[in-house]
């Protein structure tokens, strides 16, 4: 008998061999197991540390450290989005099993919201993905016509802001997205039959075929001053982000994910990698994520 | 998949998990172990991920093993 967060490990480390061996298979369904092993090695590892403990142990971070950041993580508010994100897996059928596009792109802020839990001090990594309020979803004609008809008005909790108003800018564009993913999922779901299903499947695979070569779906987010700080100081927070930049960037590594979600996820690890004491934080490092 | 494709033993056993899961997920919420069934949450969207790929790559066998892993791994789950 194992509990829970001994499966929660195993799981993960599951999914993690099939994100590793669809590598350039299908990126998306890389994608999103990357997203779900984050959120899954984050939640175990509060309690049980035990699979952490040797890359930490290597890099000469103590136990308690980290398990102090990570109990702050809000457990509950990360499983809802989990839920919210792989609605469409309740009802998994052979003809349905095209909406894995549209999960990957819910996923895409999942693993922003898996960075953010592993990051406490990164609170505004985990705004875009948690904080993004589930809008009044009303699917327009034709279903999934972008932006227009499932949710005018996102509703979005800025907490924080940009002085020039460009994290505004980054912020309604993911809400915008946001709305977008789950106004087709809704779409989806309450398709009449089969046909009419199979017909938003495609329209869904032409719209993630698109976001995926505009790059539209990037996902910029910015580290405070004050964040920054807190992780420069903090050996156990500058591991434990290294490590979830470290797997993103494995599953970016080969993958067909376009040209600015590779630059996003290395520049994400470039800025937010551990800096030695003598270095000045850079004020407004900035982390991307693209879907 | 077709749905005249006869189902996999691997994702027929997911889906009792996943009814089984969602049956513990709400007796851990109501009884106030919010967080285990947090946990429950995302363990059951990894199995669902794990059944979609095994579904949208069905030819690979590889994935039907995975499956049947996270399967065994429900199996011996003690809540």
């Amino acid at each position: 008998m194992a509990t829970i967060n001994e499966s929660l490990v195993r799981s993960s480390n599951i999914l993690e061999r099939i994100g590793q061996r669809l590598k350039g298979v299908s990126p998306n369904v890389t994608f999103a197991c990357a997203a779900v092993v984050g959120i899954g090695m984050t939640m175990a590892g509060a309690a049980d540390m035990a699979h952490l403990s040797t890359e930490l142990a290597s890099q000469g971070v103590g136990l308690t450290d980290v398990a102090t950041t990570l109990t702050g993580s809000d457990f509950e508010q990360v499983a809802q989005y989990v839920k919210n994100s792989f609605t469409f897996s309740n009802n998994l059928r052979g003809e349905n099993i095209q909406g894995m596009g549209l999960a990957a792109l819910a996923a895409a802020p999942l693993a922003a919201a898996a960075a953010g839990a592993m990051s406490r001090a990164g609170a505004l990594i985990e705004y875009v993905g948690l904080k993004v309020k589930k809008p009044d979803v009303t699917p327009g004609p034709g279903g999934i016509k972008s932006g227009k008809g499932f949710a005018e008005k996102p509703q979005v909790s800025a907490v924080l802001s940009d002085p020039k108003g460009s994290l505004s800018r980054q912020v309604n564009n993911v809400a915008r997205l946001h709305s977008e993913i789950q106004g087709l999922q809704t779409s989806f779901s309450k398709a009449g039959d089969m046909f009419e299903r199979r017909e938003i499947a495609v329209q869904i695979d032409q719209r993630v075929s698109e976001l995926s070569k505009s790059g539209e779906g990037l996902r910029k987010i910015v580290i405070t001053p004050e964040a920054q700080k807190e992780i420069s100081n903090s050996p156990a927070l500058q591991a434990v982000v290294k490590l979830g930049v470290e797997a993103l960037r494995s599953v970016a590594k080969d993958a067909d994910v376009g040209a600015v979600m590779k630059a996003g996820i290395e520049e994400t690890a470039n800025s937010i990698e551990p800096k030695s004491s003598e270095s000045k934080p850079d004020p407004y490092a900035s982390m991307a994520l693209g879907s | 998949m077709s749905d005249s494709k006869q189902e996999s033993n691997a994702l027929t056993e997911f889906r009792e998990n996943q009814a089984y899961l969602e049956k513990q997920i709400a007796i851990l919420n109501s009884s106030n172990r919010t967080e285990d069934g947090a946990k429950l949450e995302v363990l059951l969207a990894q199995g669902s991920m794990c059944a979609a790929a095994c579904v949208s790559h069905s030819d690979d066998t590889t994935l039907e093993n995975d499956l049947s892993a996270y399967n065994q791994i429900i199996k011996e789950l003690n809540i």
